[in-house]
């Protein structure tokens, strides 16, 4: 009922807008005010942020696009197939950038790539109204733009903030539940599972916040506050499940964990339930299990089971970063929602500093795919509609255009486009009723607005839903555009039937080429995400990569991106995805022992360079279709680094060797028989 | 009379002209209220956003008025 009742808000919202952008359009005497209409209807988003945030960067691609518009086609217009190719190449190029960027910015590119098409596909025929259309389409466009962020930003804004308060206060609940998890022994199976739901709330969370500057709320978090939180809860997944592993190792050791230990993991979990959420004495706490996790670490020796007491370190040690990143996380979720813009303490003000920049995963072969389909696509539409002469042709090549750059992306593309038709068939359905029945009988402005009501607050409802999103947008463009919204009536059935069939043409069009081209399923793109992880350990193993924060990031952003598609693939989605987890706490070992090599005596830096070289070789050639098992050679390579660092007189050297290759020995062989001196 | 600019042989509006700066100098101006803490002492934001942006709008247009072609 709630939601409900705000999609019936967000529908007025969004009616009321589509009005005033239609008077405002009309009042001034522009031609085709139809686009300011359909542009408040596609910015149009249930948060005040977004719609802001969406309104700027579709300013910039307009204007950026009908720039592109005005150099293309006086430029080639003695050729009208050049002149498609030349549009074609920079809608390519505009899909290939925004396909890179994956934040909400790569709208503006996506825009500017299609804004060219709108204009210049129909300018083919007659290319001296470039300049006119151009300038209207900016016009129109900003007017919708205006009318869209006034209304939805004015009247009772739904805030980013506000969502982001609440998906922030439920994402801590959920990681400290999933950390609480690993800590005592009760896993349930749909808890490994749940918890790669943290990689997609980072998601979530990035995509939030870059709409965090737009937005209305009176009191703004700092997008570098929500940075710092995105960094410590990356942290977390690896940890908790480093924790895990190592509990588990020790259970399975003849001694099983000691009762110290046991009693600190339960007052950790006791913490993590009861003591984390409190702010009054979170840091003194926090501080007491700290010092006593220390206190219990043993001085792994040569003599006597080494193997043991690495794990029990390790686990100890791991556990000390857990503690203080779920410290940071919610000393940093205070500071989101402290309303003063200065650090409520020194530690939180030195976390933010460091906050770095979230980097992403990024397909360069799947976006070149996909701008080369388009390309395709459109020079196959273009071909057909010159040498036909068939004059709804431009309509036809460039909606097959915007199709493909809005929807070629996806891997369900052909899926979304047949989507978008039915939605554009039914719309134009819609639109047909009202063109001929219902607006000849319309004299001014208030009664269109009346009887234009009904047809808008139902698709502008179905907008509000995200499941029927696409539906809904495919109607407004096959209604808005078609109903006849302009100064004064004079439609014609022939035009109407002839534009009609000739957007539905481009529409089957597209979803034909994308068939065609682009054919891969989610298997490949899984396997590509994988696979590329994989060369990131590489490259990390060799030294590629010494700063954690940027690839860590990128890794788990793979992880997010996996967690969907191997949950609609297989039936048991946990073990590959942990397998991507496990990998990625290969890669952030192996550059920390990549990184320390440089202050190892030489006795040891020989076993570690081998094995990371041994590491690299691996990961660099393995393929996610026959998934090979790490070599033996590289067990031998580890156990002597361990043999080489249990000799070491330097304590503190010693202590940070064992505990990484104790994570990296675990990581990658966790079938093998405990270390043993004698391997040395 | 609203006069229009040539840019590249494009006759752009200048009210167009206007209302993009204006959007942007509103941007900047909320973004520098924002940092002060502005907001804190004010009841709904939105408004107060709204009217600024008016208020810069009518600012350039009056600024530049006497550029207009009337003022020739």
């Amino acid at each position: 009922m709630k939601i409900d009742a705000e999609a019936v808000l967000f529908s007025l919202k969004c009616f009321a807008a589509a009005m005033l952008a239609y008077y405002v359009a009309l009042s001034i005497g522009l031609t085709r005010p139809y686009w300011a209409v359909t542009t408040t209807y596609i910015t149009a988003q249930p948060l005040a942020g977004a719609v802001l945030s969406k309104a700027v960067f579709r300013t910039g691609g307009t204007i950026l696009g009908a720039a592109a518009a005005i150099v293309l086609v006086p430029t080639f217009v003695n050729e009208p197939l050049v002149l498609a190719f030349a549009l074609s190449l920079w809608l390519g190029l505009c899909l290939y950038v925004s396909q890179l960027d994956r934040t909400p910015r790569a709208y503006t590119f996506l825009l500017a790539g299609y804004t060219a098409s709108i204009i210049g596909f129909p300018s083919v025929d007659a290319p001296g109204q470039v300049f006119d259309v151009s300038i209207l389409r900016v016009q129109e466009i900003l007017i919708g733009i205006v009318a869209a962020a006034f209304v939805h930003g004015v009247i009772f804004p739904r805030t980013v903030t506000h969502k982001l308060f609440q998906r922030i206060d439920a994402m801590l609940a959920d990681a400290e539940r999933w950390s609480r998890g690993s800590l005592v022994q009760q896993r349930s199976a749909t808890l490994g599972r749940e918890r790669n739901g943290l990689a997609l709330d980072l998601a979530e969370l990035l995509q939030l916040s870059a709409h965090l500057p737009f937005d209305t709320a009176r009191i703004l978090p700092r997008v570098r506050t929500v940075r710092a939180l995105e960094d410590q809860l990356s942290m977390m997944l690896p940890l908790a499940s480093s924790v895990e592993d190592r509990i588990d190792a020790l259970a399975a050791t003849d001694d099983g964990v000691p009762a110290d230990v046991t009693a600190l993991l339960a007052r950790v979990d006791a913490w993590l339930e009861t003591g984390v959420p409190d702010k009054t004495d979170r840091d003194a706490r926090a501080q007491a299990l700290l010092d006593e996790a220390l206190a219990l670490e043993p001085v792994p020796r040569e003599s006597g089971p080494l193997w043991r007491e690495m794990l029990l370190f390790s686990l100890l040690s791991r556990l000390q970063e857990l503690i203080a990143t779920h410290r940071d996380a919610r000393d940093l979720r205070d500071q989101i929602r402290s309303p003063s813009v200065r650090a409520i303490s020194p530690h939180v003000g030195e976390l933010v500093d460091r906050a770095g920049s979230r980097a992403l995963h990024r397909d360069r072969g799947i976006a070149i795919r996909t701008a080369l389909a388009t390309i395709a696509t459109i020079m196959l539409g273009s071909s057909f509609w010159i040498a036909t002469a068939w004059d709804q042709g431009a309509g036809a090549v460039l909606i097959a255009g915007v199709a493909c750059a809005l929807f070629g992306a996806a891997d369900n593309a052909a899926k979304q486009i047949d989507t978008f038709m039915i939605g554009a068939v039914a719309g134009i359905l819609l639109s047909a009723l009202y063109a001929f029945a219902i607006m000849p009988r319309v004299t001014d402005f208030v009664m269109l607005a009346a009887v234009l009501a009904p047809a808008l607050l139902i698709i502008g409802s179905v907008l509000a839903r995200p499941a029927h999103g696409l539906l809904a947008l495919g109607s407004v463009v096959g209604f808005v555009n078609s109903v006849g919204l302009n100064a004064t009536y004079s439609e014609n059935f022939a035009t109407f039937v002839n534009s009609s069939t000739g957007l539905i043409a481009g529409i089957v069009f597209s979803g034909l080429c994308v068939k065609l081209f682009l054919t891969a399923g989610p298997g490949s793109t899984v396997a590509r995400l994988v696979r590329a992880g994989w060369r990131d350990v590489a490259l990390r193993a060799r030294g590629g990569a010494p700063d954690a924060g940027p690839w860590l990031a990128r890794m788990l952003d793979r992880i997010g991106l996996l967690a969907p598609r191997l949950a609609q693939q297989e039936a048991d989605p946990d073990r590959p995805l942990l397998d991507a987890l496990v990998d990625l706490r290969i890669g952030y070992i192996a550059g920390q022992l990549s990184a320390m090599r440089g202050a190892m005596a030489p006795e040891e830096r020989e076993p570690v360079t081998a094995t990371l070289a041994e590491i690299a070789r691996f990961f660099g050639r393995s393929n996610p279709k026959t998934a090979d098992p790490p070599p033996v050679a590289l067990l031998d390579g580890i156990d002597r680094s361990v043999g080489a660092f249990a000799r070491d007189p330097e304590r503190e050297r010693r202590r940070a060797g064992l505990l990484l290759l104790t994570s990296l020995r675990r990581n990658l062989f966790p079938a093998a028989p405990p270390w043993e001196a004698v391997a040395a | 009379m609203i006069g229009e600019i040539s840019i590249f042989g494009v006759f752009v509006p200048s009210l167009l002209l206007l209302t993009l700066l204006a959007l942007a100098l509103t941007g900047i101006l909320t973004a520098v209220l924002q940092i002060v803490g502005f907001y804190r002492i004010i009841a709904y934001r939105p408004l107060v956003d709204l009217a600024l942006f008016i208020f810069l709008l009518g600012l350039l247009v009056l600024v530049s008025a006497p550029f207009g072609p009337t003022a020739a």
